[in-house]
């Protein structure tokens, strides 16, 4: 392929184009007027469809807490999803303060996955390195000697393992239970294994906090945003199925800005808590590369908090709605905060009864 | 030379989606060959090309995935289009009211 043919972009008019001496493949367009697809922008570089709004601005990491961790963690050799999809809230979370401990979110099973979901920077092969038999324990010496009171494990997903790398995961999640007398509390953000149930059973069964599944957005755009092998259906399974296991708390999140309706959020909504799931996160889908989807729409402040108490309204255990919201921010202080709520109504509301008696 | 479509297309500040980054695990990177001769002068598609494109919005007979297309001097001029909409976003113009 030679590099130095002209872009070619036709106007109504039937051909002329535009910035000859810009070296580009030669591309041709078939829609939209112009005659350029949505997708070709030769000339300026390429944006998104939206301009990134003022409301979603980004602390830079920095400071002793985030300097801290970051050396812990290499020292560990733990990998954190927080790096390897760079997150945007990165800087703020591990820097914790304020009242809430520094949180970050462990990703096991290595730092490749199996799938190619449109939204996600984390990088893909069809067989990734093999898993290391001894990560399950040494993750949780690692964060038994961190000390912190509340961790997120997520992982890559792992299509090339005969059980979806549901074992390691349970594991994990034993180890760190034991390593810790049971006092750390454990929330596992796992893949969909590819719906088998007994994988869902092994992990829902291991002594975990909080069953967390990413739906990651409404049904109609399912094929359009994850990797073909997710699915609707086959993600709301799996959270119905953590909870006929056992698991004490489901939850979920979902991105907006790809595309969906209002009304297509509500009834995600309404269908989480039909599937008996606890906890719904709501954040804006950003862009990680020029390589993956473009926004459709920056979703307003005003918008996400509107969902939140929607969302609040229909019994969700708590619900996290913001911009800049993701699945594990703040994990482990909106759990605290809101189990206790719970328990303290469930004692209030036994007081009652009681006194009625 | 050597280089995939997908690769040089970002090089060239080409707007092609590769969410897999050409491990073949989306059809993100679509592309169409336009001349029937250029198509039939690429190697066939294996079969976990093929499972990709089976998917893809918009599928054509001379339909390729463009991290599998890769430079040599026989695709010399070689032109690809790519499909107007990937999977439901945005098709005919729709777009939906801000939330």
């Amino acid at each position: 392929m030679r590099r130095g043919p002209r872009c070619v972009q036709r106007d109504g008019a039937g051909g002329r184009p535009c910035c000859p001496a810009r070296p580009t493949l030669a591309f041709r367009g078939d829609g939209d007027g112009c005659g350029a697809t949505p997708l070709l922008r030769p000339c300026p570089p390429l944006q998104d469809k939206a301009r990134k709004p003022d409301w979603l601005k980004r602390e830079l990491p920095g400071g002793d807490a985030y300097t801290g961790i970051k050396s812990k963690l290499r020292e560990l050799k733990l990998a954190t999803v927080c790096e390897e999809a760079k997150c945007p809230n990165l800087g703020e979370c591990w820097k914790g303060g304020e009242g809430h401990a520094a949180t970050a979110t462990i990703m096991l099973m290595g730092d490749t996955c199996t799938r190619g979901c449109r939204f996600c920077a984390v990088k893909t092969s069809r067989a990734p390195p093999p898993l290391d038999p001894n990560e399950p324990e040494n993750t949780a010496k690692a964060v038994a000697a961190w000390g912190i009171e509340y961790v997120v494990l997520t992982s890559v997903d792992r299509d090339d393992l005969p059980d979806y790398g549901a074992a390691h995961i349970a594991a994990t999640i034993r180890h760190l239970k034991e390593q810790t007398a049971g006092r750390l509390l454990v929330e596992a953000l796992v893949p969909d294994f590819q719906g088998r149930r007994e994988c869902v059973d092994l992990v829902a069964r291991s002594g975990l906090d909080v069953f967390a599944h990413n739906v990651e957005t409404v049904e109609r755009l399912q094929g359009v945003v994850r990797d073909r092998r997710a699915g609707w259906a086959q993600s709301l399974g799996v959270l119905a199925a953590a909870k006929q296991a056992g698991a004490r708390v489901t939850k979920t999140s979902i991105m907006l800005g790809c595309g969906e309706t209002p009304d297509e959020v509500v009834q995600t909504l309404k269908t989480l808590r039909r599937y008996d799931v606890d906890v719904v996160t709501l954040g804006q889908y950003m862009r990680p590369t020029k390589r993956h989807m473009a926004v459709a729409e920056y979703v307003t402040p005003e918008a996400f908090e509107a969902y939140q108490k929607i969302a609040e309204g229909m019994g969700f255990l708590y619900a996290a709605s913001g911009p800049m919201v993701r699945s594990s921010y703040r994990a482990g202080e909106f759990f605290l905060k809101n189990m206790l709520r719970r328990q303290q109504q469930e004692a209030a509301e036994q007081a009652a009864v009681g006194a009625a008696a | 030379m050597g280089k995939s479509l997908l690769e040089a297309a970002h090089e060239n500040e080409i707007e092609l989606e590769g969410a897999c980054e050409g491990s073949l695990a989306c059809s993100t990177c679509h592309v169409i060959v336009e001349d029937q001769e250029y198509y039939d002068k690429l190697p066939e598609p294996d079969d976990d090309e093929n499972d990709m494109l089976d998917l893809a919005f918009g599928l054509t007979d001379t339909s390729r995935l463009g991290c599998q297309i890769l430079a040599s001097k026989e695709l010399d001029g070689l032109v690809v289009r790519i499909p107007s909409a990937t999977r439901n976003m945005a098709v005919d113009g729709f777009r939906p009211k801000p939330h």
